[in-house]
């Protein structure tokens, strides 16, 4: 197993264990769940474009325009949900 | 062999995956899905309530089984660029498996979408369900590409597994897999698992 491969299998390892993790984080139903569920969706997302798409070695343009992405995202839904949600 | 995919982390630095061109598409998608997600959260907390009852609904079970269906699949596509940069005529099987993978997306959905129009939940009956169907069937639009895809990229590895086709090819076919999955967890944690108050 390559050293690429091995990093692909932990991310992977860490993308499965924090799905099953989450899965009952809804349940709670409070403000802070909501949160959670917003910044581990994310964060997943984030993962999968760096290390499965290879944008984490890609040039500077794609990985400022991912990162835009992500940022402004997280903003908007937590925004909606914290300040326009009440 | 592409002197920039060797496999390793250096000769990887600043290498762009795939055809540049492809990257339009990709982030004309993202922004795209990115104004549904937002447009979905401001309906979810603009009613709660109606938007909850809804949501209960809707099996998480079957929504991380399809997350953990599409990583997987995603797993192995990553390992077929991999393989296919060594020459591995691993590369075929590894294809074949992330088709596998992302066939049973499909098969999921199916009997997701079966079980809601049997309990007379469909596109029309509730805003909820409007944005269920709407965002989830864009999604299996892409999954059905994707799959349609991947048995290209099968047939262009040569009789031992090996990749013959190009490597911007195989590479951008890959991330357009990956996107597919990001988009699937992104949909996963709206639809399946963000609650707005107290509905549970």
């Amino acid at each position: 197993m390559t050293w690429i491969s091995k990093r692909l299998t932990v991310f992977w390892l860490v993308l499965v264990v924090v799905s099953v993790l989450s899965f009952e984080s809804s349940l709670f139903g409070s403000k802070a769940a909501g949160a959670i569920v917003i910044v581990i969706g994310l964060l997943k997302a984030w993962i999968v474009g760096s290390e499965f798409m290879e944008i984490r070695s890609a040039p500077l343009v794609l990985r400022a325009l991912f990162g835009a992405w992500l940022v402004v995202l997280g903003a908007a839904l937590l925004g909606v949900f914290y300040i326009l949600g009440g | 062999m592409n002197p920039a995919t060797d496999g390793n982390e250096t000769a990887l630095r600043g290498h762009v995956p795939g055809e540049p061109g492809l990257w339009v598409l990709i982030f004309g998608d993202l922004l795209v899905f990115g104004v549904l997600f937002v447009t979905y959260a401001v309906s979810l907390v603009g009613d709660p309530d109606a938007m909850g009852l809804s949501q209960q609904k809707l099996s998480r079970g079957l929504g991380l089984a399809n997350t953990i269906l599409l990583l997987t699949s995603s797993w192995f596509i990553a390992h077929a660029v991999n393989a296919a940069r060594r020459g591995s005529p691993r590369a075929r099987r590894l294809i074949l498996a992330a088709l596998a993978l992302g066939t049973a997306f499909v098969g999921v959905k199916v009997v997701e979408w079966g079980g809601h129009i049997g309990h007379g939940d469909t596109l029309n009956s509730s805003s909820f369900f409007t944005f269920y169907f709407m965002y989830t069937g864009i999604h299996l639009l892409h999954v059905l590409i994707g799959l349609g895809v991947l048995t290209w990229l099968a047939w262009q590895c040569d009789s031992s597994g090996a990749w013959t086709g190009p490597f911007a090819v195989l590479e951008g076919s890959a991330v357009f897999w990956h996107l597919v999955d990001l988009l699937w967890v992104m949909l996963f944690a709206l639809l399946y698992l963000l609650r707005h108050g107290a509905a549970v």
